[in-house]
This record gives structure tokens, C-alpha cells and sequence, in this order.
């Protein structure tokens, strides 16, 4: 028998209670005896208070709140110098989002945002896609205290339109200031909405950007962005929701005045890119290739062969060329950068010096976040 | 009477996006079909080379491009032969030269097309 790892028990022990709440809530709906429905619930409130230790162990993250729990952002929440604590604080909440959502309960009750220092674009539109999701999936109603939020914070999440998201409008005078840091409010859009007019939503888009900005971009940087964006947005149409299509993309930007830089970021929640290659000829193709290197199963090296070949997850051999249209946009700037995280894997292609570095994460990203950096 | 037929991308739609019309709007297969089809019918009937204007749009996302061009060939709109189809269509840009690489993807895409279609022919025993 297989040796189970001290994770892997704990996780185990987890799901198989959440099995057992499933069953403790069908025996309730037969037995309307009131007597017995008290016991169930007692039944259901401890066995909640173990999962929530169960939490409480796996996710330092997070912090006994009553009963409840309560999510502690960190003081540095950004992918690129602090990815592991980043991820590890998403994943917290994506185990919350579902245990919610199976259990029909309420867990985690405190989001503590008073630490947070400084929030990367990336990670920033990570978290709201979270929150999203949550909010969405949970009929969760939030309330908004900014007194002890740090200012730049504050307005960054202004800016992207979180507090509408959230649906809780903010009062604090801080708000009115104008951050070297100017971001663009998030798009959000489904996957399976076929309605909307793509093409010229990414047009309004650029439009958007060049006000953020105050200038328009250079001609080259618009043909490419609309290019980019257009191909990120029907990869994750056709590629990453391939069982419930009914699932969105999210995509900011950022300026940096001082530094002249601008960030775009694309992100979804989909089966990943290294895993939609598992799926097609094309893709197939490509683990073909490089199934006797050492490295074939790791996310990062099929995400580099994918952007060197062009290879998705698309059965139809004239289709999946999407990836090697996302470097156009970096080409055109100054230390033009394109960095794709997806699933553990990290590619990173740079066109100053025409170099790629690609590395595997420990942690599982679990979606897809497309980041185009250029400077003007 | 003029021996050049044209079509514009442009009066189509200036921000073409998706390949199939279960994409949304302005997609590579509604371009194809409504107006690409019969412009390339009305010109090789004619006799006359069709003109196609690529540059008064905002960008083409490669999937866009593939569907119209190598999907015409797949359609048997356009012949399998390379040269036989540089004697039917042109592909202009006048007014953003950048739009050159357009150019070269649309005929990359072609070849591509034709080469797959030539390499599911069956075999002569």
C-alpha cells in the first residue's frame, strides 16, 4: 500500500469529512424530527471546527477569528519577488471558496488588509478574480473598513474598481490622491458570452490605456496589443474552461510614470496551459517531442516548447498558434517583458537581450496569468 | 474597365476578432463567407485580380487571419496552388507600411493551408 505523506493524510482526513457532511446533510432532509436535526447540526459545527483547525495548520495564513477564520495579507503580496506566500494565500482561499460553496457555510469572516505595504499588478488582479469568484459563487455580501489601509493600497484598489466589485462603496478622504502607480480598471468578461463585440472591446481598451498614460501609443505597440490581447482572450474561449465554458478572463494594466512603464495582465482561472497540450494533436505532438528529456513533465519546459512551436490545446491541426503572438507587444518597447505564469510552471521571455528563462514553482497556480511590461 | 477588383477588411469591421461566428462578431468565417467568397468569384469570373485592403483596421489576431485565408483554401474558394492564387489575389496596405507582417502571416498561413490539404490527398497507387 502507499505510503501517504503527513499532507496528504491531513488532506485526505479533510475530504473524507466533507464526504461525511454531504451525508449528514441528506439524512437531514429525511428525518425532520427536531430532536435529531439539533444533533446533526452539533454534529455539523464540529466536524466544521476540525476542518477549520485542519486550515489552520495547513495555511499560516490564516488566523483563528471566534470560530471562524480570518485571511492575513502579507506585507509584500506580489508574484514576482514573494510568488510562494502570494500563491500560498490564494490557494488558502480558493480551499475556503469551496469548502463554502460544498458545505453551504460561511468560514471565513475577516480579510486583513491592513499590512499590505505594496500589492503587484499581477497579484492584485489574482486577488480580485479571487474575491470574484468567492462573492459570486457564494453570495457573499462584504463590508469595506480602509482606516488602518495603507494609502497607495487603497488607491491602487480604487483605481481598479475592487471597492465596485465588491459592491460596498468607500468613504475616505485618502482616495483623492494621485498615485505614481496609475492603474486601469479591470475588464471582466465570460468565456461562453459570445455577444459582445471582442474586437472593438479591445480597441476601447487601448483607448483607455493611452488616457492612463496621457499619450498615445507608439503605432506598432496598438496593431501588436490588440494582436496579443485578442489571441489571450480566444485561447481562454476554446482552451481554458473546456467542461463549463461559463467561467471569465480578467485583464489591467498599469502605469508607472516615473519609470515610464506600462504592465498589462491577463488572467484566468482555467485548466492551464501545460495541461490543455494534453488535450490536442498538436499539443500531444509536442510531449511527443520532448517526452525522453528529463524535464517533459514540467510545466515550465511545455510552456516554453508551446511559445517555440505555437502549440495549444486545439484538435484541428490549423489551429493552436495563439502563444507565439503574445511577444509582438514586448518587442516594440524598451526591456520589453513577457512573463507567463500557468499551473507550476514560470516562462519568462525578455527582448532586450532576446532571452528566455523558464523555472518550476513549488506551488500550483491553478489558472493562467499573462504579464506584458514594456517601457516607452 | 478596370482590371482590379478591391475589397476592404476595413468596410467590414475595424476590429476583426475570433475565427468561428460562435466567437462573437466580425469573425475570420463571417468574413470569409459573406464577403470574401463572393468578391473572389466576381473577380476570377471577370478575369481580373482582387484586390485586398488590409490596413485600415486596428490589428488581426492570427486565429482571424487563418480562418479567412487558410479556410478559403480549405473551402476550395481559393486553388491549391501558390502561384495560381498570387495571380487572383493581392494584399495591399498603403497606408500602414507596418502592416507588412500582416502580409507576410496571411501568406504564411496559406502555404500552411495548402500544404495540409496536399498532405491529406490520398495517394496515386
Amino acid at each position: 500500500m502507499k505510503k501517504l505523506s503527513k499532507e496528504q493524510r491531513v488532506w485526505h482526513k479533510y475530504y473524507s469529512k466533507t464526504k461525511h457532511i454531504k451525508e449528514l446533510k441528506r439524512k437531514e432532509k429525511w428525518k425532520s424530527n427536531d430532536a435529531n436535526h439539533n444533533n446533526i447540526n452539533d454534529k455539523i459545527k464540529i466536524i466544521n471546527e476540525k476542518f477549520i483547525k485542519l486550515l489552520l495548520v495547513k495555511f499560516s495564513c490564516l488566523k483563528k477569528f471566534g470560530n471562524k477564520v480570518s485571511l492575513n495579507l502579507p506585507e509584500n503580496f506580489d508574484l514576482e519577488s514573494s510568488y510562494n506566500s502570494t500563491i500560498i494565500i490564494i490557494q488558502a482561499f480558493r480551499e475556503i471558496n469551496e469548502f463554502e460553496f460544498k458545505n453551504k457555510c460561511r468560514i471565513l469572516v475577516k480579510i486583513f488588509f491592513e499590512r499590505l505595504e505594496y500589492l503587484s499588478t499581477s497579484a492584485c488582479i489574482l486577488l480580485s478574480a479571487e474575491i470574484d469568484t468567492w462573492r459570486n459563487k457564494n453570495n457573499v455580501s462584504l463590508r469595506v473598513d480602509t482606516k488602518q489601509w495603507n494609502a497607495q493600497v487603497l488607491n491602487q484598489l480604487n483605481q481598479l474598481g475592487f471597492f465596485v466589485l465588491l459592491n460596498c462603496p468607500v468613504d475616505d478622504n485618502r482616495i483623492a490622491q494621485r498615485n505614481i502607480v496609475n492603474f486601469l480598471k479591470f475588464e471582466s468578461y465570460n468565456a461562453a458570452d459570445n455577444s459582445i463585440n471582442t474586437g472593438d472591446l479591445i480597441v476601447s481598451i487601448r483607448s483607455r490605456i493611452e488616457k492612463m498614460i496621457g499619450s498615445n501609443l507608439p503605432v506598432l505597440s496598438q496593431t501588436n496589443f490588440f494582436r496579443a490581447v485578442s489571441e489571450s482572450i480566444l485561447n481562454v474561449q476554446y482552451h481554458a474552461y473546456p467542461v463549463d465554458k461559463n467561467k471569465p478572463w480578467w485583464l489591467t494594466s498599469s502605469y508607472d510614470s516615473t519609470k515610464r512603464e506600462l504592465r498589462i495582465v491577463f488572467c484566468d482561472r482555467g485548466i492551464t496551459i501545460p495541461k490543455s497540450m494534453e488535450v490536442s494533436e498538436k499539443g500531444k505532438k509536442i510531449l511527443e517531442q520532448i517526452k525522453n528529456t528529463t524535464l517533459w513533465n514540467h510545466d515550465s519546459h511545455r510552456i516554453k516548447k508551446a511559445m517555440q512551436i505555437g502549440g495549444t490545446s486545439s484538435s484541428e491541426i490549423f489551429r493552436g498558434n495563439g502563444l507565439h503572438c503574445f511577444r509582438g507587444f514586448v518587442n516594440e518597447g524598451i526591456c520589453g517583458k513577457l512573463h507567463i505564469v500557468s499551473g507550476k510552471g514560470y516562462y519568462m521571455f525578455s527582448s532586450e537581450d532576446n532571452t528566455e528563462i523558464s523555472s518550476e514553482k513549488r506551488v500550483n497556480l491553478k489558472g493562467t496569468i499573462i504579464t506584458w511590461s514594456v517601457r516607452f | 474597365m478596370s482590371n482590379i477588383e478591391k475589397i476592404d477588411i476595413g468596410e467590414f469591421t475595424h476590429a476583426p476578432f475570433g475565427r468561428y461566428r460562435k466567437d462573437g462578431p466580425k469573425s475570420g468565417e463571417e468574413f470569409r463567407e459573406i464577403w470574401l467568397e463572393p468578391a473572389i468569384k466576381k473577380a476570377r469570373k471577370k478575369g481580373v485580380i482582387l484586390e485586398i485592403i488590409i490596413d485600415d483596421v486596428e490589428g488581426y489576431g492570427d486565429s482571424f487571419i487563418e480562418s479567412v485565408f487558410g479556410g478559403a483554401v480549405r473551402d476550395e474558394i481559393l486553388p491549391h496552388d501558390i502561384e495560381e492564387i498570387k495571380r487572383i489575389i493581392k494584399i495591399t496596405y498603403p497606408n500602414k507600411p507596418y502592416f507588412e507582417m500582416y502580409k507576410n502571416f496571411i501568406w504564411r498561413h496559406i502555404l500552411n493551408a495548402i500544404k495540409n490539404f496536399k498532405s491529406k490527398e490520398p495517394k496515386a497507387i
